[in-house]
């Protein structure tokens, strides 16, 4: 469950944003739309705890997230929040094995091979275990970012413009994996984005 | 997974420059660890010899190369002095024990050293086998001498002339029979071939009388051989010995004895603690030199791991911000930083370590062909804690600013600017 009241956040040199409220339930997807400017990703840090809202509440469950001490946000944000970027990003001295091992570690979850070995196999990527993940495809690389967002169970998945650098084809494919995902492990999937090829695909919608 | 694997993983991930960074770590280390282990080597080599010598006695000419000859045996000695004046010295009141030494020839490298069994209790030499010498051309020798030319007891062997092994001169009249073995010591006498004075002074009068022209040749034998054969009543007067090892009843001895020596006979006083000191001195100048490198070296090796790792947290920049997001903490991220300079630290010191072992080695076999000389220990020495502790530390300061770096990531800012 997700819930934000009166949130706001301004830079120092730059704008200040005053966010609408969101309210999801167990396991709702909710897509917030809006042009470049209009605070997508400074909402999407707030959700994610990177960013300090200077008022309002974020609920995630029971927790406030801005009541959180700096420790406690990073451990509570391992546990329940993920996050997948527009480009996936991961620690290149590691194996995608290893990459997804590392997410249990940080977030002190049990170092479990065979939920690795499942989940990958599930994306189609059971073979790709050993491998670096440069030397992966930007879909494959994609998809190892679902897998480990998903990986520890989260109660929120916080997706920043999935799609936007994909075609038609593999949009849809992208959202309808990203959809599946949360609903297994019953997590809100919070999509940020300006892609406009996605209005139709979610009926819960914001509009910064 | 945890950091020390991806601490690991990280620098394995950069081969080149974790390999610079530990070669020069390595290099460093090792030649302090080397220059440690030398100078335990050379103190405990002098100290263990000098032990109890408090005058040398020879001939006139360089005290240094007097006491490195008659002491260590490494040099050659200065000359010979007459018989008569040395045992004038020995029935002085001032004078405990004096220890005669007379040089002569020597069997592959190995001196013979005519003596008598004060040379033995000096050292506190027993034997392994056999039994001491007693007739002439009788000898014990050294346990390395034993070892390395393959001699066992009732081995016979004819000596070379000269102390150095160089010379293919072989006294082909008389064998040498070894008739016992020391047991190893850590002193010189692990090293030497001993018998009687007379076995020295008969081999060289026989050759005098045979081989005049070769006179020239006898360094060890030393500056005078006229007359020596032709006039047999003054042959007890004209007999000479190399050296004379002197040990005083009272301190006494060395402050009045050397200056008599010196100016009122042929002969040299030399006190091996000065001219021990003298000669470390003159080596220090280079392990010092030496030393100041390896710490340059070492502080540079900081540099090239702080280098290496600022440059790659740069490119790890949005790696440090990602594992943010997946829950590390601060901390965790800071303590993987220092870990990585710890970690080649301790690579780079075993490394070292190592380097230094296979160094003295291959400096052991030199020193013992060249100088047949053997050095022993090489075991862990305390002070190379101390330089374990100093490489920790550079480890820990280089990577301690790229650590902090790492503490104060700005997630936010860092994800929104990729």
């Amino acid at each position: 469950m997700l819930k934000t009241q009166d949130l706001q956040f301004g830079y120092v040199k730059g704008p200040s944003f005053i966010f609408p409220d969101i309210h999801c339930e167990k396991g709702d997807h909710i897509l917030i739309l809006g042009k470049s400017g209009t605070g997508k990703t400074t909402l999407l840090h707030l959700l994610g705890g990177l960013l300090k809202a200077q008022q309002g509440a974020i609920l995630v469950g029971d927790t406030d997230l801005t009541e959180l001490s700096a420790n406690k946000l990073d451990h509570f944000r391992g546990k329940h929040i993920s996050i997948i970027f527009q480009k996936s990003h991961f620690v290149t001295a590691l194996t995608v094995k290893d990459n997804l091992r590392l997410a249990q570690y940080l977030a002190d979850e049990k170092q479990d091979i065979g939920r690795i070995q499942h989940i990958l196999a599930e994306l189609g990527l059971a073979n790709k275990l050993g491998q670096k993940t440069h030397k992966l495809s930007v879909g494959e690389q994609q998809r190892v970012a679902i897998a480990r967002a998903v990986l520890n169970q989260p109660d929120i998945i916080l997706a920043d413009e999935p799609t936007s650098s994909l075609d038609d084809e593999n949009c849809e494919a992208v959202i309808q994996l990203l959809k599946d995902q949360a609903s297994a492990v019953s997590a809100n999937l919070v999509i940020v984005t300006h892609d406009q090829r996605l209005k139709d695909v979610f009926s819960n919608q914001i509009v910064l | 997974m945890n950091l020390f694997s991806l601490s690991w993983k990280n620098l394995a991930a950069k081969p080149l420059s974790t390999a610079l960074s530990l070669i020069l770590l390595m290099l460093g280390v090792s030649i302090i660890s080397l220059l440690l282990l030398l100078d335990k080597q050379l103190q405990n080599t002098f100290d263990k010899n000098v032990r109890g010598i408090d005058m040398v006695v020879g001939a006139k000419g360089s005290p240094l190369q007097l006491i490195l000859a008659s002491v260590y045996h490494i040099d050659a000695p200065t000359g010979n002095i007459p018989l008569k004046e040395a045992n004038m010295l020995v029935r002085n009141p001032l004078v405990e024990t004096a220890i005669p030494l007379a040089y002569g020839d020597n069997f592959k490298g190995y001196r013979i050293l005519g003596t008598d069994t004060s040379y033995v209790h000096h050292y506190e030499g027993k034997l392994a086998e056999g039994e001491p010498w007693d007739k002439d051309f009788e000898v014990n020798i050294g346990s390395l001498v034993a070892s390395r030319l393959g001699l066992a007891v009732g081995s016979s062997f004819y000596g070379s002339h000269g102390v150095s092994g160089e010379m293919a001169d072989v006294h082909d009249e008389n064998a040498y029979i070894v008739k016992g073995i020391f047991e190893p010591s850590g002193t010189v006498l692990d090293q030497m071939i001993l018998t009687n004075v007379s076995s020295v002074w008969s081999i060289h009068d026989h050759e005098g009388e045979d081989h005049e022209e070769e006179d020239s040749d006898h360094e060890a034998e030393g500056e005078d051989h006229e007359g020596e054969g032709s006039d047999h009543e003054a042959e007890e007067e004209e007999k000479e010995i190399t050296a004379l090892l002197l040990k005083f009843r009272s301190p006494l001895g060395n402050v009045t004895l050397p200056r008599i020596i010196n100016e009122n006979t042929s002969m040299q006083a030399a006190l091996p603690a000065i001219e021990v000191n003298r000669l470390i001195g003159l080596l220090g100048i280079g392990i010092e030199t030496l030393r100041a490198l390896a710490i340059a070296i070492i502080v540079i090796s900081g540099i090239s791991v702080f280098i290496s790792l600022f440059n790659s947290l740069k490119d790890r920049k949005y790696e440090l911000a990602l594992m943010r997001t997946m829950g590390a903490s601060r901390g965790r991220l800071f303590i993987m930083i220092i870990l990585e300079g710890l970690m080649l630290a301790i690579l780079g010191f075993i490394l070292g370590y190592v380097l230094s072992r296979i160094g003295m080695m291959v400096m052991q076999n030199f020193v013992a062909t060249t100088y047949k000389y053997e050095f022993t220990s090489v075991a862990f020495l305390p002070e190379e804690w101390l330089l374990l502790g100093v490489t920790l530390l550079i480890g820990l300061l280089a990577a301690i600013i790229p650590a902090f770096q790492a503490y104060n990531t700005d997630i936010s800012e860092t994800l929104a600017d990729a």
